[in-house]
């Protein structure tokens, strides 16, 4: 994991606060039954995981947020959209370490595609984020991260008393 | 939080082999009462904030091994005379995987034996950093470390939190002894 800098082009504080936290999409409750998930998830049950914790809340361009954001992000990194979302760990909860499966993927060009990780809320002691054996904590509004693949291995955790919003971002390299 | 060194004194591995097979003392939190006059009104915070302790169904709850009871006394006396402090209160304490031990400062029914001078505040790692595991106190986090890995703190009085996220129970010891004369 890459820290590449602080994308200021967007307002975070105004496109947080206009999300409904009560409207974001459960991902984690509604997981495909495929098996690289279910092994996943099949490994935190065997581990003793409390399966109680994972819930974390998805937003999305269009149906949640402008999706101007997509367009600014994309220019702010270089890299052709693929798919975008807004991610949102409550207190308590976790993001278990897990890869992220999806159903498109097979078509991509595996060692093209690039993943980006931005911190979007203020940081509250208690809240970090992991991508294989890195870690981001304390970081300023705005802050982005490349990742070594976008398959790594990553977990979320909110030790805090506030959600923690993050800006997720896969795309094409743009000098393939 | 500074990192003082690592402890080197006590077999790791052996004390982590012993206490994974050994009943913790008891759960943490030790004090449920949201009106704890010493408190800060901390669970009512944790409960606005949704946490739920897992004797409920939630996540909250960490065990706690007790020096005599689950580990010995002549380990705690190996890391103190590391540090160079004598013992007031010493446990060990650990996360399943899934939970947490939100923010919090470790309050007591009788502080003033911890409000006196020379009173310091350490945790030790028992076992390396690993994914998803991470201890913060303060506005700093405690990662990346190794078994043996000691930590001395502001005061005891430090707000920190432990969280995992990761398919290892994580291990934690915490000491609170007064600096040697």
């Amino acid at each position: 994991m890459q820290y590449i800098g602080i994308c200021n082009t967007i307002d975070w504080k105004n496109l947080i606060d206009w999300l409904d936290i009560d409207t974001g999409y459960n991902s984690s409750a509604n997981l495909p039954d495929v098996p690289p998930v279910t092994n996943m998830f099949n490994n935190l049950k065997n581990a003793g995981y409390n399966m109680n914790s994972i819930e974390w809340l998805n937003f999305y361009p269009d149906k949640d947020y402008d999706p101007g954001v997509t367009r600014l992000f994309e220019t702010y990194v270089g890299a052709t959209h693929i798919r975008s979302w807004i991610s949102c760990v409550k207190p308590g909860k976790t993001a278990p370490w897990h890869w992220d499966w999806h159903q498109d993927d097979a078509d991509l060009p595996f060692d093209d595609v690039v993943r980006y990780t931005a911190n979007i809320s203020p940081w509250h002691p208690g809240q970090a984020f992991f991508v294989k054996d890195g870690i981001c904590y304390n970081d300023a509004v705005g802050s982005v991260y490349q990742w070594d693949h976008y398959t790594d291995y990553h977990a979320g955790v909110n030790a805090s008393m506030v959600p923690k919003f993050q800006y997720n971002y896969v795309g094409l390299r743009c000098d393939m | 939080m500074r990192y003082v060194g690592n402890c080197d004194s006590i077999d790791w591995t052996q004390l982590l082999v012993q206490l994974m097979h050994n009943t913790p003392a008891k759960r943490g939190p030790g004090h449920h009462q949201a009106d704890h006059p010493n408190a800060n009104g901390m669970h009512k915070q944790w409960n606005d904030a949704g946490y739920v302790l897992t004797d409920a169904g939630g996540t909250v709850g960490w065990d706690m091994y007790l020096s005599g009871t689950n580990f010995s006394h002549s380990t705690v006396d190996a890391v103190c005379n590391w540090i160079g402090i004598e013992n007031i209160s010493t446990w060990i304490s650990a996360i399943h995987p899934g939970e947490y031990a939100p923010l919090h400062y470790d309050f007591q029914d009788d502080e003033t034996e911890f409000d006196q001078p020379g009173v310091e505040r350490y945790h030790v790692h028992i076992t390396k950093s690993m994914p998803g595991h991470a201890f913060f106190v303060g506005n700093e986090c405690a990662y990346g470390y190794t078994a043996g890995d000691v930590y001395q703190w502001s005061s005891w009085r430090d707000y920190h939190a432990g969280v995992n996220a990761g398919l290892q129970k994580k291990f934690t010891m915490n000491i609170i002894g007064k600096r040697y004369d």
